[in-house]
């Protein structure tokens, strides 16, 4: 099956389940690059450096007091780093999986008169990334 | 969300509302006004959120039939019904009830049409209602 629905994504944050109040999600996988240009070269030569990551998530807020959006991720802002589980095509054995300790640098209420209250928030990877499938 | 679920609590939203003598859960073959019916949505948009977690029904209307379109008594049962800031107004009446089928309705918007009874034109205000709550999950 070469796509897939978003509407199978499953997101964990901290172990507390996000996923039916998310309606968005970005992953984003990156490398700081290091210009080795030496004399004779016409062209830029760039070694790769350091890996980094970040990832957004959004959704609908949920006035749920204990497993709503606000109630898992206000307390994370600023707080150790906690696990994030990204699965893009949903739970299932051999199902691609991002799973990396990330910091909680903003969290977002967005409250407009013609739509429902809606919640956003920013997180920064810390250490390795692990991109093993999803086991059994 | 299950449609016949919200359309019966709406149907029950707008049974206490003074004026509207009796209120249907589907759109029926013929009523005697001031009654109201709560009809289908224009559609169900699925997955408004991962895992099936949320559902809406964006445009669910709700119709009150007043009275003859030439009757005083329609106009004022259709301002009465339509002030927001009245407590006992379908508006706040179908925003203010404690919904389980649904999350929330929000009443958008109330036009003001011509529904022919018999043959007898009648004054009828339709609230169009934004209805958001569970999914599949």
């Amino acid at each position: 099956m070469p796509r897939v629905h978003s509407k199978l994504t499953n997101v964990t944050i901290d172990g507390d389940a996000l996923t039916t109040h998310t309606n968005n999600s970005q992953v984003e996988l990156s490398a700081d690059t290091h210009d080795t240009t030496t004399f004779g070269k016409g062209s830029h030569v760039f070694d790769a450096g350091l890996k980094n990551g970040t990832a957004t998530l959004s959704g609908f807020y949920d006035s749920t007091a204990l497993t709503g959006p606000r109630a898992i991720l206000a307390p994370l802002v600023g707080a150790p780093a906690v696990e994030l589980i990204h699965q893009p095509e949903g739970t299932g054995s051999g199902k691609p999986q991002t799973k990396v300790d990330v910091l909680v640098t903003k969290y977002t209420e967005t409250a407009a008169v013609a739509d429902m209250v809606m919640w956003a928030v920013d997180l920064q990877f810390t250490d390795d990334v692990d991109l093993t499938a999803q086991s059994a | 969300m299950i449609l016949a679920d919200v359309m019966e609590e709406l149907v029950a939203a707008v049974k206490p509302v003074p004026g509207v003598r009796r209120v249907f859960g589907y759109p029926p073959k013929t009523l005697v006004p001031p009654a109201a019916y709560v009809s289908y949505p224009e559609q169900v948009d699925y997955d408004a959120t991962y895992g099936g977690g949320m559902d809406r029904m964006p445009r669910v209307p709700v119709t009150a039939v007043a009275a003859q379109v030439t009757d005083r008594t329609a106009r004022d049962l259709a301002s009465a019904w339509s002030d927001p800031t009245n407590p006992d107004s379908i508006k706040a009446r179908l925003e203010a009830y404690p919904y389980t089928a649904c999350d929330f309705v929000h009443v958008e918007a109330v036009s003001f049409q011509i529904e022919t009874i018999a043959d007898v034109p009648y004054l009828a205000a339709v609230f169009v209602c934004a209805v958001a709550g569970d999914g599949s999950a």
